[in-house]
């Protein structure tokens, strides 16, 4: 007999020992209390009968309402958009109305100088002199300040309020830190190390709560763990 | 002809809501997670506690459970860390009473002399070496499930396992010498 096989030999020896061997176990009572905790947990509780019935959601306004959101939307589009083009109306109307400035130019004036401008209405000059003059070009009219125009075309557009800041989202102590969870275990350990070095003891211990939740299985190091300990 | 479902298929099942599911997780896992705490804390009413706290951390995330084939891997690192946590705690000392586990009535006096040295020579052992042996011998992990617990490889696991066996016939030997 090698001494291999006299040990191997001892070892199913011990192991049979081993195996004999009273062990603790866990009471009825613990295995009870975890399992109910479990149940209740995963149960919904049996509904009372002076229990408020069940909400019903209200149906979303899927086909029941269609026509009346796409009335209520095209009245909507109405009211903006008419009030926008009823001032271009009123813009066009008006240039329409104005008469037409008409720019004579003498047949014998250098092309280098600017014709004079005069108005038709206002010009002295005589019909013959008129026939023989060109019309060169038609210019728009009085200024647009002397028209009336809708207040809401004249008005600067007035710059939008900027919106109130959304309230900062409440977090759950209790509940796994959600932004967190998106970095490493490690990284998320490195992150409490570092605020533990920075002296931020209470967002420290948050954090390390939310650690423990997210990651139960995870093997912490025995210095950060026991500076976490020591902050409980 | 029915077929066992696997725990990683009971967790998902769990997962989704079904008690029954848990329960037969806890029927599997329960006994050998309670032996590993009460013999690595030496107290029973720690590995109470940090049973306890186990079961509960397993149901709180189970919905972030990745099944990858090892759910009492999973299950006895969940406690082991618990339990570490405990320990770390300053106020605790190490006295356990785990050798007041008794022995059943048909047990003659010489079994109980050998349980009660058995018991004692385990205790001895380095914490590495008694928590693989725990691990295999009294809540039956393989070899590479106690290397996914202990986050140590496989060979190492060996080679602790070798030691505490060999330790613990030479403790038998000087104990039949005397």
């Amino acid at each position: 007999m090698t001494p291999v096989d006299k040990d191997d030999i001892e070892d199913a020896d011990l192991a049979r020992r081993l195996a004999a061997l009273p062990q603790p176990e866990p009471s009825a009572e613990l295995d009870a209390s975890i399992l109910a905790q479990i149940e209740k947990d995963l149960a919904p509780g049996p509904a009372a009968a002076n229990d408020p019935a069940a909400e019903v959601p209200p149906p979303k306004p899927k086909h029941r309402y269609r026509a009346a959101l796409a009335f209520a939307a095209s009245l909507a589009g109405i009211a903006i958009l008419f009030p926008v083009w009823r001032s271009y109306q009123q813009q066009n109307q008006l240039h329409e109305l104005q008469p037409v400035e008409v720019r004579i130019v003498p047949e014998g004036a250098p092309a280098a100088l600017p014709p004079p401008m005069i108005s038709q209405d206002k010009a002295d000059v005589p019909a013959e002199k008129k026939r023989e003059s060109a019309i060169v070009t038609a210019k728009p009219s009085p200024p647009m300040l002397e028209m009336p125009v809708p207040q809401n075309v004249e008005a600067p557009p007035v710059a939008a309020a900027p919106p109130p800041p959304l309230p900062a989202p409440e977090i759950d102590e209790l509940e796994p830190a959600r932004a967190s969870d998106a970095e490493s275990p490690k990284d998320w350990l490195q992150t409490i190390e570092r605020m533990l070095e920075a002296g931020d003891t209470e967002a420290a211990a948050a954090q390390w709560k939310r650690f423990r939740k997210a990651h139960p299985d995870y093997p912490v190091p025995d210095t950060l763990a026991g500076r976490l300990k020591t902050l409980e | 002809m029915t077929t066992e479902q696997s725990d990683d298929e009971l967790m998902l099942r769990y997962r989704d809501g079904e008690l029954s599911a848990f329960q037969e997780l806890y029927r599997r896992h329960s006994r050998g997670l309670y032996r590993f705490l009460a013999w690595r804390s030496g107290r029973t009413e720690w590995a109470d506690e940090v049973a306890q706290e186990t079961w509960l951390a397993v149901h709180h995330a189970r919905t972030r459970y990745a099944a990858q084939g090892s759910f009492r891997s999973y299950l006895f690192r969940i406690g082991r860390n618990r339990l570490a946590d405990l320990q770390r705690q300053p106020d605790t000392d190490d006295c356990g009473d785990i050798s007041l586990v008794q022995d059943s009535a048909e047990a003659t006096a010489l079994d109980r002399q050998q349980n009660q040295a058995l018991h004692a020579a385990i205790r001895q052992l380095p914490p590495e070496q008694k928590e693989a042996l725990v691990l295999q011998h009294f809540s039956g992990l393989s070899i590479d499930e106690i290397a996914l617990v202990v986050a140590a490889p496989s060979e190492t696991v060996k080679s602790r396992l070798r030691y505490a066996m060999r330790k613990l016939r030479e403790q038998f030997k000087q104990e039949e010498t005397v």
